[in-house]
């Protein structure tokens, strides 16, 4: 049995899909499933109390599959249970990343087009050893609670001495990696259990699942923190945290690291349609560097009411209640649809929170605070498809000198959100037809003229 | 962050007859504290995605100056005759302009009016709790800390991220208005508290060290140990008592963070030790002369 100290290891996969909006038509986003060693963790957190819900998309061995987790009480089998795959799934695809495509009518009538795609990637899995428990060690580690929920076998320790903990682990065939002790020090000292769950094959076997759900525990939260420090024991590289947030109205943000709005609403070629999760993970990675790692995305903060434009539905009150939302039953009726806009915000705010984090650039575990913000940001990029027949008339030539200024202004954002350089993005952008090349030069050119025709009249 | 009042330390300027333009800006050292604070919010909102609506800005301001200018100290100090805005409206308005600044650059709100509420808490602190004719809570830290719990706003404690750059140049700034306020020992047993106090908590739940790091990068610490909790007229009067003062907010500012999980713990535990400052003033302070009592 080898112990899966990370949070959890994590890739949701999202199918392909798409869905008319208010402003724009969302073609493509991307959603948790493209980075390489992502964990997925939804926090349900209001009045001091947290249900936690960790998505266990483990591709490896099932035997080799085990999570330990802080947390501040002993949890009884009541408030432990199994989750639905589809609702963090869906809140993923909600509140992912997106495209919204705009298609230019023919300056020279009104007309209109419509489009869509989408894409995905892949995984990762964790290491291995043994060793003995002596009477001692055996004496600082207590077994508080054990139980089986669905497909896993569930203990929950309390320990004294982080050595002990890690050889009781470890004499229980979990193999921890080097500097587990060291690790779980800080938690024990604390005095905070650890929920640690294996996969029970037979269970397993017996309930015909496919593939891990999400393991989900409720319980009183005074610190409102992820233990990301955990998650770094077994990472050779730098691992991404993609944490869904929802309290009741308003945004959440860390308290002990930078938060920073990933860049929204910007114009960026339409080639950008085609590869849109590879761009996404650009602009991403570009923004960490500039952080220099230090700080923590938000992604997504909305309240779940509604969505424009719609990556996905906004979830619905089931749903939401399948994630652990436990103050919504009194306050809606049941169908998720009937609350998408502008009927009034619903009491369930989602905040997306992504970060890459290393042991150098997190030494803390991330801590998180609740502001008053009720305002909204989503991650939005924008694709205006020129009109590209030929066309005459008087609008035509101001037309083109328009559409050729637009593209340069998408190659100046594109360049600056990924860090490309210019000449890589120009060359990918589908060239224009020839009747676009006859038209004035764009911007200046087109500025002065209008002056000169000013002063002509 | 000095809230409101670095003393008006004036008396020197006065003495010498043709000033340099800089050592006159200097004489006051409100003035080089506000610059700063200025330049950090033009920075925080020009480049570090603070949340702050732009009307915030100017309103607050505004507020501010009007709070410490039309609103009499007492009644000599209603404006007399040939006053001026820029000879007697604005001078006595930095303590307010600090205070406003301070209020922008630790609050946050999705709206302009609670920036405006917090400044005239934090301006009308200073008239009505005091103590022997001096005000003892800190008036921005106070204001801030209840204007989270009663407004619809929160404190931004994480805003100014973890570097080196940032708190270096806050230092040296620092450094200077506050050698200027002689209160610089406040700054420094807070900051060797502080430190102290991590590494026995590190010590003692077994944190990895790179957390004392990441705890002086930290630009929210800087600007509090610098420009807030050294408010000359809210930190007691003589060094020792200003040296204990310092221990103490930084001991119970960990003490919280850690064992009660409160964020912006800096910030509450001065608010909490705000009581203290009069008490160790009663015991320490050098009595003025003539005064028997």
């Amino acid at each position: 049995m080898k112990l899966d100290l990370a949070l959890i290891i994590a890739l949701a996969s999202v199918a392909p899909s798409t869905a008319s909006a208010f402003c724009g038509f969302f073609v493509g986003k991307a959603g948790a499933e493209l980075y390489n060693s992502a964990s997925q963790v939804v926090i349900v957190h209001d009045d001091g109390k947290t249900v936690l819900t960790m998505v266990n998309d483990f591709k490896g061995d099932l035997e080799d599959f085990a999570l330990v987790v802080p947390v501040p009480i002993v949890l009884e089998k009541d408030v432990v249970r199994v989750a639905d795959m589809a609702a963090t799934d869906h809140l993923d695809a909600y509140s992912a990343p997106r495209l919204a495509e705009y298609h230019d009518p023919n300056p020279c009538a009104v007309n209109r087009l419509e489009k869509s795609m989408m894409r995905r990637s892949a995984p990762s899995a964790p290491a291995a050893n043994g060793m003995m428990l002596d009477a001692e060690d055996a004496s600082q580690v207590r077994v508080e609670a054990s139980y089986t929920i669905g497909e896993y076998d569930v203990v929950i320790l309390s320990s004294t001495e982080s050595n002990a903990l890690e050889k009781w682990l470890r004499a229980n065939r979990y193999n921890i990696p080097a500097g587990a002790a060291r690790a779980l020090r800080p938690y024990v000292r604390s005095g905070m259990k650890f929920f640690v769950a294996k996969v029970n094959l037979d269970e397993m076997t017996k309930g015909g699942f496919q593939k891990l759900r999400p393991l989900q525990f409720a319980f009183p939260d005074p610190r409102f923190m992820l233990p990301v420090r955990l998650g770094m024991l077994n990472a050779a590289g730098p691992q991404d945290l993609i944490a869904y947030v929802i309290t009741k109205e308003h945004r959440v943000e860390p308290a002990n690291y930078r938060s920073v709005k990933m860049p929204s609403d910007v114009h960026v070629p339409t080639f950008v349609r085609d590869d849109f999760p590879n761009v996404y993970r650009a602009v991403f990675e570009h923004e960490v560097d500039k952080a220099q790692g230090r700080a923590v995305f938000t992604e997504y903060a909305w309240n779940m009411a509604w969505c424009d434009p719609c990556a996905a539905d906004p979830l619905s009150s089931q749903e939401l209640e399948e994630l652990g939302v436990w103050w919504l039953q009194a306050s809606l009726g049941s169908t998720g649809m009937q609350r998408r806009k502008p009927g009034g915000p619903v009491q369930a705010y989602v905040t997306r929170l992504h970060a890459r984090y290393t042991e150098a650039t997190f030494p803390e575990d991330l801590m998180m605070k609740t502001t008053r913000d009720t305002s909204n940001h989503q991650v939005r990029y924008v694709l205006q498809n020129p009109y590209l027949q030929p066309v005459q008339c008087d609008a035509a030539e101001s037309y083109v000198a328009g559409v050729k200024a637009r593209r340069e202004e998408e190659i100046a954002q594109l360049a600056a959100l990924t860090g490309w350089d210019r000449t890589s993005i120009r060359n990918r952008m589908t060239p224009l037809p020839p009747h676009f090349e006859v038209g004035p030069a764009p911007e200046r050119q087109d500025f002065l003229d209008r002056i000169r025709d000013w002063f002509a009249e | 962050m000095t809230t409101s009042t670095l003393e008006r330390l004036p008396a020197r300027s006065a003495t010498l007859a043709p000033r340099r333009p800089l050592r006159a800006f200097l004489d006051d050292p409100r003035r080089p504290q506000l610059a700063i604070l200025l330049a950090l919010l033009a920075y925080g909102t020009l480049h570090l995605d603070f949340v702050l609506s732009p009307w915030a800005i100017p309103l607050t301001l505004i507020v501010a100056h009007l709070m410490e200018t039309l609103i009499p100290r007492g009644p000599w100090h209603l404006c007399k005759v040939g006053c001026g805005f820029w000879g007697r409206s604005l001078a006595p308005g930095w303590s307010g302009w600090v205070s406003g600044v301070s209020t922008l650059l630790l609050f946050r709100s999705e709206s302009a009016w609670p920036y405006v509420v917090v400044v005239v808490l934090a301006l009308g602190s200073k008239r009505i709790l005091r103590v022997r004719g001096r005000h003892f809570v800190n008036p921005t830290n106070g204001a801030v800390v209840v204007g989270s719990l009663v407004l619809p706003g929160w404190i931004a404690s994480g805003q100014w991220g973890h570097g080196v750059l940032l708190p270096f140049i806050m230092a040296s700034g620092g450094l200077l208005v506050l050698t200027r306020a002689a209160r610089i020992d406040t700054a420094l047993s807070f900051l060797l508290g502080t430190a102290a106090f991590l590494a026995l908590r590190n010590l003692a739940f077994g944190h990895p060290w790179p957390t004392l790091a990441h705890a002086f990068t930290s630009g929210t610490l800087w600007l509090f140990a610098l420009y807030m909790i050294t408010d000359p007229k809210t930190t007691p009067q003589a060094r020792p008592a200003r040296v204990a003062h310092g221990l103490w907010v930084a001991g119970l500012a960990i003490a919280l963070q850690q064992l009660f999980f409160v964020r912006d713990a800096f910030l509450w535990a001065l608010f909490a030790s705000a009581p203290l400052v009069p008490l160790l003033d009663h015991f320490t302070a050098p009595r003025p002369k003539g005064d028997d009592s």
